[in-house]
């Protein structure tokens, strides 16, 4: 006996993202999902987000990793409420994982859910944020629009990240961008530095026009 | 590794569904599933027989129908079917081509007992 039935696999997750998404506008939350490869840098850009904004909201943060606490801990040291999740092996962040987290946070006006490291699986499960922001350092190479396009055509904001490092490694910036608006054509890209600062003030005015806007 | 989470939220829905329509046995499933979803379909596979393994479900068959990319070019406006994410517009040669779908999941028909 054959049966029709269309049921979205990943309907359970979606759906208790969008409660989470609900209890977000509720609370007056924006709440950004911040994606990236391992060492990228999202840690950092969350650090210096803080200290440079830390006057005008009041922030919050999800950390997902594998295992460790080492990056609530840097988010600690800068005394903003924090959580960690340890996935104990998945490779991504999902609806339940933070439902759960925001039980336990002091939430914020600003709030970033910085995913695990990894340019595929994180793009798969809605979590319930406001946008995705992908942060792209240049060591990685200039080809993970070619290799990765879905994070790419899911973000909303690119942050190319490490600029410093310019001179140092074969990173064409310009064809870079022009392969991450093929994918697409609405992604705003910001280049920036978290070591030097360059650049972090445009990433700041994005933000709060974002904030702002909602 | 995403694969694994997927086949376990399949495996949940299956389950539910043998009780809604009173099945004792599944023996294929139906899915949908974009080419942009970047499933690796032998590894959903093989997720979906390890877990299924000794349960009501085992032995139950995954037929995956891909779904092909679809845009819409924003020079003209014409929908596409694309071949990779690159592709140019066939019919004004646009470069700025917005996706439309290719990233369905969907369970579509179950066949059991």
């Amino acid at each position: 006996m054959k049966i029709p039935v269309v049921k979205k696999v990943l309907e359970a997750n979606d759906r208790i993202a969008e409660e989470n998404r609900r209890l977000f506008e509720e609370m007056k939350v924006f709440a950004i999902n911040l994606v990236s490869g391992p060492g990228a840098g999202k840690t950092s850009l969350l650090e210096r987000t803080i200290e440079g904004l830390k006057d005008e909201y009041r922030f919050g943060v999800i950390e997902g990793d594998i295992q460790s606490t080492l990056d609530a801990e840097r988010i600690a040291a800068l005394e903003v409420p924090v959580v960690q999740i340890n996935t104990g092996g998945a490779c991504h962040l999902d609806g339940n994982m933070i439902r759960q987290a925001i039980e336990k946070l002091d939430l914020g006006s600003l709030d970033i859910l910085e995913n695990v490291g990894n340019l595929v699986c994180p793009i798969e499960f809605d979590i319930g944020e406001y946008c995705k922001v992908m942060l792209l350092s240049v060591p990685e190479g200039d080809d993970k629009p070619l290799k990765y396009p879905l994070i790419f055509h899911e973000s909303r904001l690119l942050l190319i990240n490490k600029m410093d490092l310019i001179p140092y490694v074969d990173f064409n910036v310009e064809k870079m961008q022009k392969e991450s608006l093929r994918i697409n054509p609405h992604l705003e890209i910001i280049e920036i530095c978290c070591k030097t600062g360059d650049g972090l003030p445009s990433w700041f005015d994005w933000l709060k026009d974002k904030v702002e806007k909602r | 590794m995403h694969e694994l989470s997927i086949a376990q939220n399949i495996v949940d829905i299956l389950h539910d569904q043998m009780k809604v329509h009173n099945l004792s046995k599944i023996e294929s499933v139906s899915l949908r599933v974009g080419v942009l979803r970047s499933v690796v379909i032998e590894s959903l596979s093989f997720s979906f027989h390890v877990l299924t393994s000794g349960s009501p479900l085992e032995g139950a068959r995954l037929e995956v129908e891909e779904v092909p990319i679809r845009g819409r070019c924003l020079e003209c406006g014409q929908e596409l079917t694309l071949k990779n994410w690159m592709d140019d517009c066939p019919h004004c040669h646009g470069t700025r081509v917005e996706i439309i779908s290719g990233k369905e999941l969907d369970i579509v028909a179950i066949e059991g007992d």
